[in-house]
């Protein structure tokens, strides 16, 4: 997939797995918690994404545990998801400071953790 | 109800609802999903939420035109669906264009008769609207070949959905035959909607599919303009047929074309034919009208008028039961290759 048309559930689906691998409930949560509970991914979404980014090599499955009596398949990111996912960032973060340099330019007051970050952006 | 019967009872719910996806792709994912599912089940929850369901079904859809994890039947499918969309979006801008260029010219020669034959300015303006629309059908085509495929989708389903719907209220004037365009049209929308799903691979060799547009729009104006000249030359007091004149011109060289290129590609491989074959497919609802037409005695049609009575609707039925045959045959025979294929023994 062309790196400007990957969506913002495929981003924080690969942020999810930056640190460990994770099962499907644990990358829903992760995601959850990274976007402050704004992303609630549905399982169809999950796994759909889950297969379109293991058919592009961007992740793994890492094994399976049996937990509960429950099937628990965990996805790691792998390299080359894990340079992809460096370069969407990057490209956000220049998107990002470059707005906020604007808004800040025109006088526009940032909400949140952008208004109080000074003019670092 | 105790909590394991209750985590029971929504673990088979989940199981039905699960039933919705592919066969061997349940077998390989529907435990892993299941777990998934239950994981994120709150506490005394027992049935799936439409929001659950609604999004399996979604995948289950993805999963049978050919998304990553589909078997090899299903981005067959896709392919196929593909190739429908982008047959049937370059078919109807012909089919369309060549009666909006007609049409100019009826509004270009005769304005004003053009006004006085339609009832209010307004709706004069809205066909001159519609007439201009077809250009969205090859905007469509080569937003989607060129891997612009949201933008493609959105103008694709779009347009042949409003002319479906447009046909339903007869309000469509290039609708010789409701039935047929409205089925058409439904199965291009459907065809640009399903198979250009997210995750699909764009067309290969764009620039061969652009050509081949090209090649294909340039011969069918030739030909309806052709047809528009020779009306001008020996019916110059009335231009008001010279859409129909370009359509049933254009019209006919389409399937016609369609019909020699999948028996080319028949040798290939079964997609062609398979795609075109489908395109075809709702084009047979003509056959009925002009059976009833022809059984009541009716041959005239109404836009056509003197120039073809008694031809147009049987010509145009058995013109297309050939056009499907030929397809057919062709399907048949490639799958048959492809089978041998498969079979044979290395020397």
């Amino acid at each position: 997939m062309n790196t400007s048309t990957r969506t913002e559930q495929v981003f924080l689906i690969l942020t999810a797995l930056v640190d460990r691998p994770r099962h499907g409930y644990g990358i829903v949560q992760e995601v959850a918690r990274l976007s402050d509970g704004q992303m609630k991914l549905k399982v169809g979404t999950l796994y759909g994404a889950l297969d379109r980014l293991t058919g592009e090599g961007l992740l793994a499955p890492d094994r399976d545990e049996i937990e509960g009596g429950r099937l628990r398949r965990y996805y790691r990111l792998t390299e080359q998801g894990a340079a992809a996912l460096a370069e969407d960032a990057e490209r956000l973060a220049s998107h990002a400071a470059l707005a906020t340099r604007r808004l800040r330019e025109r006088g526009i007051p940032l909400p949140g953790k952008l208004g109080t970050a000074g003019g670092a952006a | 109800m105790s909590a394991k019967q209750g985590t029971d009872m929504l673990a088979a719910r989940y199981r039905r609802v699960l039933m919705v996806l592919p066969a061997a792709y349940r077998e390989r994912r529907g435990e892993e999903m299941l777990s998934t599912l239950l994981d994120g089940a709150a506490d005394g929850k027992r049935r799936p939420s439409l929001a659950e369901a609604s999004s399996l079904a979604a995948l289950a859809i993805r999963l049978r035109v050919g998304a990553p994890g589909a078997s090899r039947r299903a981005v067959a499918t896709g392919e196929v669906l593909r190739r429908t969309a982008l047959a049937g979006l370059l078919a109807f801008g012909l089919w369309h264009g060549t009666g909006a260029v007609g049409n100019l010219v009826v509004i270009a020669s005769e304005r004003s008769q053009y006004f006085q034959n339609t009832p209010g300015s307004t709706v004069a303006w809205w066909l001159t609207l519609v007439f201009g629309l077809p250009l969205v059908y090859f905007g469509a085509f080569i937003a989607l070949v060129l891997g612009r495929r949201r933008l493609g989708r959105f103008l694709g389903v779009a347009q042949a959905g409003f002319v479906a719907a447009a046909s339903v209220q007869d309000r469509y004037p290039a609708t010789s035959d409701m039935a047929a365009v409205f089925a058409t049209s439904l199965m291009i929308a459907l065809a640009t909607g399903l198979g250009f799903h997210r995750g699909s691979p764009r067309p290969a060799a764009p620039g061969r599919w652009l050509s081949g547009m090209i090649g294909v729009a340039g011969v069918v104006f030739i030909v309806s303009g052709a047809a528009i000249g020779m009306h001008l030359d020996g019916h110059s007091g009335d231009t008001r047929v010279i859409d129909v004149i370009a359509q049933i011109n254009a019209g006919p060289l389409v399937p016609g074309l369609a019909a020699v290129f999948g028996l080319v590609r028949a040798r290939r491989s079964p997609i062609w034919p398979a795609a075109l074959f489908i395109l075809g497919l709702p084009g047979l609802l003509i056959v009925p009208r002009a059976l009833i037409h022809y059984a009541q005695g009716n041959y005239e049609n109404v836009f056509i008028g003197d120039l073809f009575r008694g031809a147009a609707w049987p010509g145009m039925a058995v013109y297309m039961l050939i056009t499907e045959a030929v397809l057919a045959t062709a399907l048949v025979w490639s799958l048959y290759l492809r089978r041998a294929r498969a079979t044979a023994v290395p020397a």
